[in-house]
């Protein structure tokens, strides 16, 4: 007892404790202060994931390698000239009967001054043929199974058209006899003319209504004398005679001539009918005016030559039997009644044809289930997912012309295959133009706004080249094209702005951060004071908040770089296309992980040193007093 | 007279200063303070409101500087410590009691027990043991794993003693212990501040408007305006105070 109490009078000095202890001691307030932590967190997090975004969009830069003919190269960018470029120079006929290029070949794609020829052009025309080849095969497989539909698919369009279609080729189509059957008892009709001939000989009709149906003018007096009551005369005397149509088109012109306007003082018996039907209470002689209203319509119809049923036919005087037997010397029915019956019962037709019939989308799916190839179906659905059987019927119709142009291009450029591989390359390598050359070509880059310190080559072929034309300008004679380079020169403003926006989401950054580590750090300063009070170096003080608000500076930066990052994919991806995002090399992609880990890192522990020291330093009876 | 034993000064302080500059004015809080305590001692600081008392303690405790004079604690000369002599002196020997607890928010009342022994090198196991006595011997045994936000104000300052007992303190200053706390809770605190006091011998400095506190107390000494105005032994006060009870019969 007395020897502790010895012990007592001597100070020591306190020791520092191990690291252990501290980063057990911050990783528990962490967790305890958790959403205070997240609050704080947020603050980093948020100005990284700007910084992210910024060097994310950075490293999108490269272009995607647009699809450039072969035996050509594009300049694009700040460029006077942009465009597509003969990637080789002119050879010599002579070289390339050395290389062992065939003379015919040669003749063919011989240049206007007779001593060079052209290598894109045999380039071109091999694949030229290749591409003809490769169609033709398409085209005459595609035909194999659309031409099953060449045949009955156009009845159906005509179904759909309502036209009048032969029973025999409804059947052959595969309608079900049964439904034509019906289809033909609905839509019985005889020929308007044949009727009108047979009525003329019955000699029994009306004045009035076989002037309606010859088109005849008919005077009022004619009218009177037939027993046509006068108000009714009268009434349709003042309805105005139709204008005549002017004739615009050839189409219209046949039509518009058809019934020539009524005299003048006359009227046409499908005025009456007009007049009836306007004047649904005409009720004068009655009896007289019913049988009008019953019959005339029908001469009307004959008068337009329109199919008759028999049933009016019959009204009208014709005997039953006659009726019918001239309606059975047309054994067709209406497309439109045929339609009506595939409404109810669908059964026992192929669903495509039914579509079409009934002018329903195809599914591209159920398409392909019926055996209509998959890119013919594709094409016709567009962008959408389903296509008219009309459009299909338009594409077999257009079918045979293709064949034959790619039969034709087949033929044309099969003289191309002569030239040899070996030679097309070898020549290919000696007489590739440099850039200087492609500059001069396009004229020069335009040196004021151009970035030549960046000027990128890419190709499909996954050729990535970088270019620094400033620092050695003379890359540009050393570097030959490719055939199929995309040259790219950005516009030294973008360089600019890219610096300017790293600057400014830095900042950003640094204002967030600051603020949020302030504040952090300052509403515990009653707990540092405490700390002291029981023994803390001000270093442990320190050393604690830098601990803590470094695990936090990893994390949220981190979390800040991936939202940054995939939220900056994301919408390249969407806006720009997904190639643009296959761009970036995944290496930089870590890099500016690393930058953003880094800078959140850097940034929070300024942030915290500085008002973490500040805090220690201060006597701690200020530190206790002080309140947030 | 006292016995050689109570002789020994554990706190002595000489013409202690401090003064306060705001805003171009200078307030003087503490104008010449001489005060000698001796080890083993209960000392009660009376004084009204504004008269100094957290100021003396906050120089007596090594957590503020004073403008003038010197503290002596053990017979060491406060001004001549550096920083991590006075981080020792502050974990070792002397404990801190507040009226406001000053408990860390997001530690359990064992953690916050154990701290100063963390920062004693103390190990972990030895650390939760004596913690564990600690609050058992303030009868808080159950409520170790509780966060302060869980205990009451009464239950905090037994957490808050615990602690300041943590490393053997010859010391104890307490500013203020029952201000916070009811008339039940302050009795009970101030028993086991009488209870350490007689057990552990340890000194004990504490500030109070609480009158409960002068019949405990071996001295008290009465501060007015930065100033001792007098320092009574208890058994003038008892005197007193039985006077009064006597009187008013
Ligand atoms: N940090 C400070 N800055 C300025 N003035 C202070 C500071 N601390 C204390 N004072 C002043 O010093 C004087 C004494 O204050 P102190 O806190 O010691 O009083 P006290 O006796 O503890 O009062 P109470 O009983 O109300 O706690 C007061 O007038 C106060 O305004
Ligand atoms: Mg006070």
């Amino acid at each position: 007892m007395s020897t502790t109490s010895e012990n007592k009078f001597a100070v020591g000095r306190q020791a520092q404790l191990p690291l252990g202890r501290a980063f057990t001691i911050s990783m528990n307030s962490l967790k305890i202060r958790f959403w205070r932590s997240m609050v704080t967190a947020g603050g980093i997090f948020l100005g990284i994931a700007f910084l992210a975004t910024v060097l994310t969009q950075w490293l999108m830069q490269w272009p995607v390698p647009p699809k450039v003919d072969a035996g050509f190269v594009r300049l694009d960018g700040q460029i006077v000239g942009p465009g597509d470029y003969d990637v080789y120079k002119p050879v010599p006929v002579d070289a390339g009967r050395q290389a062992g290029i065939p003379q015919e070949v040669i003749d063919k794609v011989k240049l206007p001054d007779g001593a060079t020829f052209s290598l894109t052009e045999i380039i071109q025309g091999q694949l030229q043929k290749k591409r003809a080849e490769r169609n033709l095969t398409r085209v005459q497989e595609e035909w194999k199974h659309l031409s099953k539909f060449e045949k009955n698919l156009p009845i159906y369009v005509d179904i759909l058209a309502g036209k009048d279609i032969k029973t025999t080729d409804a059947t052959k189509a595969g309608v079900p006899k049964a439904l034509v059957a019906k289809a033909v008892v609905i839509g019985e009709t005889l020929d308007g003319t044949d009727a009108l001939k047979k009525l003329r000989d019955l000699k029994k009709v009306d004045a009035i209504c076989l002037a309606t149906a010859l088109n005849k003018d008919i005077t009022p007096a004619q009218a009177q004398q037939a027993g046509m009551p006068n108000d009714l005369v009268a009434a349709v005397m003042a309805v105005p005679a139709p204008e005549p149509e002017e004739a615009t088109a050839d189409q219209d012109a046949e039509a518009s001539t058809g019934p020539p306007p009524p005299k003048p003082g006359t009227f046409r018996g499908s005025t009456i009918v007009k007049v009836l039907d306007e004047n649904p209470d005409f009720w004068t002689e009655f009896r007289y005016i019913n049988k009008l209203r019953k019959m005339l319509p029908v001469y009307a119809d004959i008068a337009e030559e329109k199919d008759i049923r028999v049933e009016d036919a019959v009204t009208l005087g014709l005997p039953r039997k006659t009726a019918e037997q001239m309606a059975a010397r047309f054994p067709t029915f209406k497309g439109a009644d045929l339609i009506d019956l595939f409404r109810e019962k669908t059964d026992g037709i192929e669903p495509i044809y039914l579509a079409t019939a009934l002018d329903q989308d195809i599914r591209i799916r159920d398409a392909e289930r019926a055996g209509v190839p998959t890119a013919i179906a594709k094409k016709l659905a567009g962008s959408g997912k389903a296509f008219k059987g009309s459009s299909l019927n338009d594409a077999i119709k257009d079918h045979p012309r293709w064949t034959k142009i790619w039969k034709a291009r087949l033929k044309r450029n099969a003289i191309f295959d002569k030239a040899p591989q070996a030679a097309i390359d070898k020549l290919a390598k000696e007489y590739a133009i440099s850039l200087t050359e492609a500059f001069a070509a396009g004229k020069n880059p335009d040196a004021k706004t151009a970035n030549l310190g960046n000027v990128m080559i890419v190709n499909e072929n996954g050729r990535k080249l970088g270019l620094d034309l400033k620092k050695e300008p003379n890359l540009a004679n050393t570097t030959p094209l490719e055939s199929g380079d995309y040259v790219f020169i950005p516009d030294i403003n973008s360089f600019y702005r890219m610096w300017w926006l790293v600057g400014m989401s830095l900042l950003v950054c640094m204002v967030g951060i600051t603020n949020s580590m302030l504040m952090a750090v300052t509403e515990r300063f009653k707990e540092i004071g405490t700390m002291k009070c029981l023994g803390a170096l001000d270093s442990f003080v320190v050393l604690l908040l830098v601990l803590e608000s470094s695990l936090l500076g990893i994390c949220a930066s981190a979390l800040g770089w991936v939202l940054g990052f995939i939220s900056m994919v994301l919408i390249a991806g969407f806006t720009k296309g997904w190639d643009m995002v296959a761009t970036m090399n995944p290496w930089l992609v870590l890099g500016s992980f690393g930058v953003c880990v880094a800078a959140g890192m850097a940034l929070t522990l300024i942030a915290t040193i500085l008002p973490a020291m500040q805090a220690a330093r201060m006597p701690a009876a200020m530190a206790l007093r002080a309140e947030i | 007279m006292a016995t050689v034993d109570k002789k020994e000064y554990v706190v002595r302080t000489k013409d202690l200063v401090k003064e306060f500059t705001m805003g171009g004015q200078t307030l003087r809080a503490l104008k010449g303070i001489q005060l000698d305590i001796y080890r083993g001692e209960y000392i009660s600081i009376m004084g009204p409101s504004g008269s100094g008392k957290s100021t003396l303690f906050n120089m007596v405790g090594g957590l503020d500087k004073p403008t003038d004079g010197t503290v002596f604690i053990n017979d060491v000369d406060m001004a001549q410590l550096d920083a991590q002599e006075l981080a020792y002196l502050r974990c070792r020997t002397i404990g801190y009691i507040f009226q406001s607890f000053n408990l860390i928010p997001v530690m359990t009342a064992l953690e916050n027990v154990t701290l100063p022994m963390v920062f004693a090198g103390v190990s972990q196991d030895e650390c939760t043991e004596r913690g564990m006595d600690l609050l058992k011997m303030v009868g808080l045994g159950e409520r170790y794993h509780h966060k302060p936000t869980e205990l009451s104000g009464g239950q905090q300052q037994r957490v808050a003693c615990a602690r300041a007992l943590a490393n053997n303190p010859s010391i104890i200053l307490a500013d203020e212990p029952t201000g916070n706390l009811d008339l039940k809770t302050g009795k009970e605190i101030i028993d086991l501040l009488k209870k350490l006091n007689k057990e552990n011998n340890v000194t004990i400095i504490s500030a109070t408007h609480d009158l409960k506190m002068l019949d405990i107390s071996d001295r008290i000494v009465w501060i007015r305006d930065g100033f001792v105005e007098r320092i009574e032994e208890r058994e003038d006060v008892q005197l007193q105070v039985g006077v009064m009870e006597n009187e008013e019969h």
